[in-house]
């Protein structure tokens, strides 16, 4: 045994100190009456005295010795060592997004996620002192599949700091991550029972372990319908387990909004084509309300039902599986459907998880047409390749022409310069530039000439007959990503190219590394130093193989994409997608605001395309300004990942079994619980205050 | 004597009475009735006329109706003479007892004097039976001697019997009233029965303190007995002593209550938190002492 606090049993000194006003107290004090009559009559009619009375004052002071003594070892806070007792404890808590599900049945509206929280810490409070605690939050927030919290904690109260720390997330997860972590706790001797908070069905976890409890939030029944003919409720998810089968099931309702789109009709009429999934017993009667929203502005419901009493063909949901209809609505006074944007879809109905109850439907116009000016003598190549391509609008000049009236050609997405040096004067100051085959680049086009290298005809080999350069395989940058999408690669071969040092940070896309080893960029592209999005060709491509090959369009398509970018193509997602965002030229500043009302600052980074992975459920709001101080806002929508939807979640991928490793062994538990002292020491005092009631009243 | 009597008080009393049991037998003039027939205003009984009777009393209505002569007779009027006992030991110096035993004894001197009745007011010290006042007869008189009872001192210890036997007591002409706290071992039976013997109507009156009823002492404590030096009585006063004490005052009081009862004499306990309207309203009336 040992105290905590050995200071507090000074306070035993209080003893001695107690005597010896006893002592003091207990002598004779003298009294006059008027006569001494009554008190010598009275003593006839005292009863026999009951021996304990001769102590009743020498038990008082027992009583007073044993309270300060209680007291005193009380606030020592005694604590006993109870070999190996204390257990190596982890938890492992789900923190996906089906936890977020609350239980109709629950008054208090706690989510799954609260509630393993209380039971969690429920455990960690019944415990005895000493045990240490470990926390793994399973979900995929991370790469791992799961986070290690904290481990090895002794400290209660530092416990349920950590796990007040440990957040929802919108994500999905597999248990198995987690399990398999915890299994390797067990292997290494560093714990020795396990709790797996969750409200998933993990059919291929032995529960029945020693070492293995399960805290279990899903509120979900649970029904062995191995023997032929068994009857379950059709809601039920059914598994099997060795050679027995089950169905579980809850009452729980939830239903989600898995799609959504519209469209435009010639009469003006907007057709709206929605997904719902119910998660529900289809057996049941329901009545399911959708409001729709257009341009944020309320235009009415539908009422999606199904009755199980009038159920005919074609209307019967299968649980699980989304039902889609499409239903017309009317324009009202004045409002244009052409002009709208966004739609949103919104069921009113309660159920376990709301937010998926609302999707948002965004239309943008992605295609835009692209100003293209050639500036080239020998345009061959060039002009066959732009006028194949859609949405281009083509100006083709000759270098004499363009220099002699170069005023009058600004205003173009992209100026494609072949073959030609022009001066600083006349180059364009707009747009974004494709530069092919310069041998005397200006200051700020960010490289410099070295030397032209035309191939060795002497040295040319059937299937080798000029320089073969090689893509840079720099797939980490977005930049190389986004120019080299969809090009095949096939072998590039040029008779001829210009060796140019970079003087700036450009992204190289195809290079060639000479025989001495030395490498030259060859395609690289970036910001140059007039801000000008530029991709450089170091060749002519009368020189090279690239028109001959497909590669030529794809690389003309990127080009184009590059320089003059659509700010976004995608605006439906699930949570954790990476939505990518281009960062145009006119552009001055973007903020976004996530479905939970936090605005971010979307910085501009040295690649013009950045990616933002939508980390929350719902509507993400995109508030684009332009430098000419107009500005625009977009939508995003992100949805649950539809695994989570389900109240009931079978998850058969956590196949994991854990075993206690023959090497895990217990800790020294610690026996601190000063409640029986402190109860013994009150009852004492307790004791001691109603003698002396006793005696005065 | 200003200080203690009160007015209103007073007032309130000269409606009342002390109340007389035995037949009286003093002098003519007060404002008792005699069992005796007399010549007073106050309708007694009828008798049979007999020759030689006084003709004028002779009711002439009763004759006409039963033609027979009956005699009416009348209560006779008589003077008491109350004789006021003060025990004036030690003990009943302590709490305010004295204080409240004097102005029990002008009270009752008062209601008295109100009545037409002789007065005496006898001081007891010892054996010796002190007079302070006496054959007080009227209200002037009384103002003007009462205030002698600011001489009364209370010392030493008093033998209630033998200095009550000791002096004149009177007989068959009064009451006798003892006001004491009577803590003794029954040395007033010998006078009860003593004036009782004399035809006189006793009232003893027994003082004591709340704090005598209700001891407040606590703990091991020595008790000196206030009139003899050589009592003492040593005891670590507890719950159960205090208990067995509230049974011996019990047993005190219904002792002398007893016993007056059956001698029927008059007993009342006063405590000096009673005030004198509590006292002679409530206590005496209630008990017959006074109408």
């Amino acid at each position: 045994m040992s105290f905590q606090y050995p200071f507090a049993l000074f306070a035993l000194l209080a003893i001695p100190v107690l005597i010896i006003i006893y002592i003091l107290r207990n002598r004779y004090k003298e009294e006059t009456a008027p006569s001494t009559y009554l008190w010598e009559l009275s003593e006839k009619f005292l009863k026999k005295r009951n021996p304990l009375r001769r102590i009743e004052h020498l038990l008082s002071l027992i009583v007073q010795i044993l309270a300060i003594a209680g007291m005193a070892f009380a606030l020592a806070h005694p604590q006993f060592t109870l070999k190996e007792s204390a257990d190596n404890i982890v938890f492992v808590l789900d923190n996906t997004a089906s936890m977020q599900m609350t239980h109709e049945e629950n008054g208090d509206q706690k989510t799954r996620f609260e509630l393993a929280k209380e039971e969690i810490l429920k455990v960690v409070d019944e415990s005895v002192s000493g045990c240490k605690f470990t926390l793994i939050a399973a979900s995929n927030d991370n790469d791992e599949g799961y986070a290690l919290v904290c481990s090895d904690v002794a400290d209660k109260s530092q416990f349920g700091l950590f796990l007040n720390n440990v957040k929802l997330t919108s994500y999905t997860g597999d248990l198995s991550y987690a399990l398999n972590q915890t299994q390797g706790m067990f292997l290494n001797g560093t714990s020795n029972v396990c709790y797996v908070a969750t409200d998933k069905v993990l059919p291929n976890v032995n529960f029945e372990a020693e070492n293995l409890n399960l805290i279990d939030v899903s509120f979900a029944e649970t029904k062995d319908i191995t023997a032929a003919g068994s009857k379950y409720p059709s809601g039920s998810q059914t598994y099997t387990i060795g050679d027995k089968k089950y169905a579980t099931y809850t009452s729980d309702h939830n239903y989600a909004l898995t799609s959504l789109s519209f469209s435009i009709a010639n009469s003006g009429m907007m057709n709206i084509t929605t997904g719902i999934v119910n998660y529900n017993d289809p057996t049941r009667d329901l009545k399911v309300r959708i409001n729709y929203y257009v341009d944020d502005v309320y235009y009415g419901y539908y009422n999606v039902t199904y009755n199980k009493s009038e159920q005919t063909e074609g209307e019967e949901w299968i649980l699980g599986d989304s039902h889609e209809f499409t239903i017309p609505l009317e324009a009202k006074d004045g409002d244009d459907f052409l002009l709208a944007k966004k739609v949103k879809a919104e069921i009113v109905n309660e159920d376990c998880l709301k937010d998926d109850n609302t999707f948002v439907a965004f239309d943008y116009d992605v295609v835009t047409s692209t100003n293209v000016l050639v500036i080239s003598n020998t345009p061959l190549y060039l002009n066959a390749m732009f006028k194949s391509i859609d949405d281009v609008a083509l100006t083709v000049v000759s270098s004499s022409s363009y220099t002699s009236n170069y005023s009058r050609y600004t205003g173009y997405d992209l100026y494609v310069i072949d073959g030609i040096n022009l001066t600083e004067e006349v180059y364009p100051k707009d747009g974004a530039v494709w530069l092919l085959d310069q041998d005397d680049p200006l200051p700020g086009a960010g490289y410099t000439f070295v030397s032209t290298e035309v191939f060795d005809e002497e040295e040319a080999t059937a299937g080798n007959y000029g320089f073969r350069p090689t893509y840079a395989n720099n797939t980490d940058d977005m930049l190389y990503n986004q120019l080299v999408n969809n090009i095949p690669q096939n072998q590039l071969t040029l008779y001829s190219y210009q060796k140019y040092n970079l003087t700036t940070d450009y992204t190289t896309l195809v290079s060639y590394t000479t025989d001495t080893g030395s490498t030259y960029p060859i395609i690289f592209a970036g910001k140059n130093n007039y801000d000008q999005r530029q991709v450089v060709f170091g060749f002519r491509l009368s020189n090279s193989n690239l028109p001959l090959l497909y590669d030529f369009m794809a690389w003309t398509k990127n080009i184009i994409s590059y320089t003059d970018p659509v700010l976004m193509s995608q605006f439906n997602y699930e949570v954790k997608d990476t939505a990518v965002i281009n960062y145009t030229d006119d552009v001055a500043t973007m903020v976004i605001t996530t479905p939970s009302g936090k605005k971010e600052n979307f910085k501009h980074g040295s690649a013009d395309s950045q990616s933002y992975v939508l980390e929350e459920v719902g509507g993400y709001e995109v508030k684009i300004n332009y430098q000419d101080n107009s500005y625009e806002t977009l939508y995003l929508f992100s949805a649950y990942s539809r695994k989570e939807e389900n109240p009931v979640l079978v998850d058969t991928d956590a196949a994991y079994v854990l075993e206690t490793s023959s090497n895990t062994k217990k800790g020294d538990g610690l026996f601190d619980n000063i409640l029986p002292v402190v109860i013994v020491a009150a009852v004492l005092f307790a004791a001691d205050w109603i003698m002396y009631a006793h005696e005065q009243f | 004597m200003k200080n203690v009597i009160d007015e209103q008080f007073l007032q309130q009393l000269e409606l009342f009475g002390l109340s007389v049991k035995d037949n009286v037998a003093g002098l003519f003039g007060g404002n008792h009735k005699s069992k005796k027939f007399g010549s007073s205003c106050e309708f007694a009984d009828y008798r049979d006329y007999i020759e030689g009777d006084d003709i004028s009393k002779i009711d002439w209505n009763l004759y006409g109706k039963f033609e027979k002569m009956y005699l009416k007779l009348y209560l006779d009027e008589r003077q008491m003479q109350t004789r006021i006992y003060i025990d004036c030991s030690k003990s009943m110096s302590y709490f305010d007892k004295d204080q409240y035993a004097v102005r029990l004894a002008t009270t009752l001197s008062y209601l008295s004097v109100n009545e037409m009745d002789k007065v005496s007011i006898y001081c007891i010290h010892g054996n010796q039976c002190e007079a302070v006042l006496e054959n007080m007869v009227g209200r002037d008189t009384y103002m003007n001697s009462i205030g002698r009872l600011n001489k009364c001192y209370f010392d030493g210890d008093s033998h209630l019997s033998e200095a009550i036997i000791r002096s004149t007591v009177g007989y068959g002409d009064g009451r006798s009233i003892i006001i004491s706290d009577f803590l003794t071992d029954e040395n007033y039976n010998d006078v009860i029965d003593y004036l009782r013997g004399k035809r006189r109507d006793v009232l003893c009156i027994q003082v004591l303190a709340e704090q005598e009823v209700n001891p407040t002492l606590r703990g091991k404590t020595i008790v000196h007995d206030s009139e003899d030096d050589n009592h003492i009585y040593k005891n670590n006063i507890t719950r159960d002593v205090l208990k067995a004490y509230k049974k011996a005052v019990d047993y005190v009081t219904h002792r002398i209550d007893n016993f007056c009862m059956s001698r029927d004499a008059d007993y009342v306990t006063a405590l000096t938190s009673d005030s004198m309207k509590e006292l002679f309203f409530n206590k005496m009336v209630q008990r017959g002492i006074i109408k």
